[in-house]
């Protein structure tokens, strides 16, 4: 008996639970929360973006310059093999 | 969208901070994981496909949201308390002290042993228990939030309240030896 009448008391303690209303500077702390994130997703962005174009500079540079480099290599090799022949 | 948005915190804030609370058992928790919970509902507000009432879809991200934090913390105590009391499961989850500033006095010390016992519960009787009994939602809506059936929600309330008779008849035994 003992035992179930502090059963029952506990269970039926919360009866009656008032809700809490939470601080009133939530709202304020949540919209400064919100535009961080979008700040640091627009830095984010920002930094993709830039790389990219990094990248994208640095491939056309280099594909570009083999080009060069081969036919200024070839057109030495010419100039070489003409004026150093060994063999005639 | 920042208007629906003040809207809909100002209708739903102190049922978030309510559902979280009552899991986390802690107002500085609460508080973060409520912040958390509207962060979510701010970004994807714009996606939200309505198949659900808003007021299930905020309870379900608030109960995801307290059960994900609840995880994380569970897995720093017991790296903190790792090696001689890490399988001490008791331990670990009770450790609840909470008084709820929204219980009568006359049942503070009741209610804390009863918040101390709700966290021994599974996942679902827990879930089930607290959205019934201190929430005051109904069967139905509580499966809707769930999404489970009516059934299973009567099932894991009946379990629940029969754990938690058995697990507070063991502390009974404790409380009169004291």
């Amino acid at each position: 008996m003992e035992r179930e009448n502090f059963i029952n008391e506990i269970l039926n303690s919360v009866e009656g639970i008032v809700k809490v209303k939470p601080n009133e500077a939530l709202f304020q702390k949540i919209e400064q929360r919100i535009q961080e994130t979008t700040v640091s997703l627009r830095t984010l962005w920002l930094v993709a973006v830039s790389t990219a174009v990094m990248i994208a500079i640095n491939l056309f540079l280099i594909s570009g310059k083999p080009s060069s480099g081969e036919s200024k290599m070839a057109s030495l090799e010419h100039s070489i093999n003409k004026s150093n022949q060994l063999y005639k | 969208m920042q208007h629906d948005f003040e809207t809909i915190y100002n209708q739903y804030n102190v049922l978030v901070y309510n559902v979280v609370l009552h899991y986390l058992q802690n107002m500085e928790d609460a508080e973060e994981i409520t912040q958390d919970v509207f962060v979510q509902v701010y970004d994807s507000l714009a996606s939200f496909n309505e198949k659900a009432s808003i007021k299930t879809w905020i309870y379900r991200i608030s109960i995801n949201k307290s059960l994900d934090y609840l995880k994380h913390k569970r897995s720093v105590k017991r790296f903190f308390i790792f090696g001689k009391k890490s399988e001490n499961e008791f331990e670990i989850n009770n450790l609840s002290t909470f008084e709820h500033p929204g219980v009568a006095l006359e049942n503070k010390e009741n209610a804390q042993i009863l918040f101390q016992t709700i966290n021994e519960l599974t996942e679902n009787q827990k879930t089930a228990f607290i959205l019934s009994k201190l929430d005051g939602l109904n069967n139905p809506e509580i499966a809707e939030i769930m999404n489970v059936s009516i059934s299973s929600v009567e099932s894991l309330i009946f379990r629940a309240k029969a754990s938690l008779k058995e697990k507070l008849s063991t502390k009974f035994e404790n409380y009169r030896k004291k």
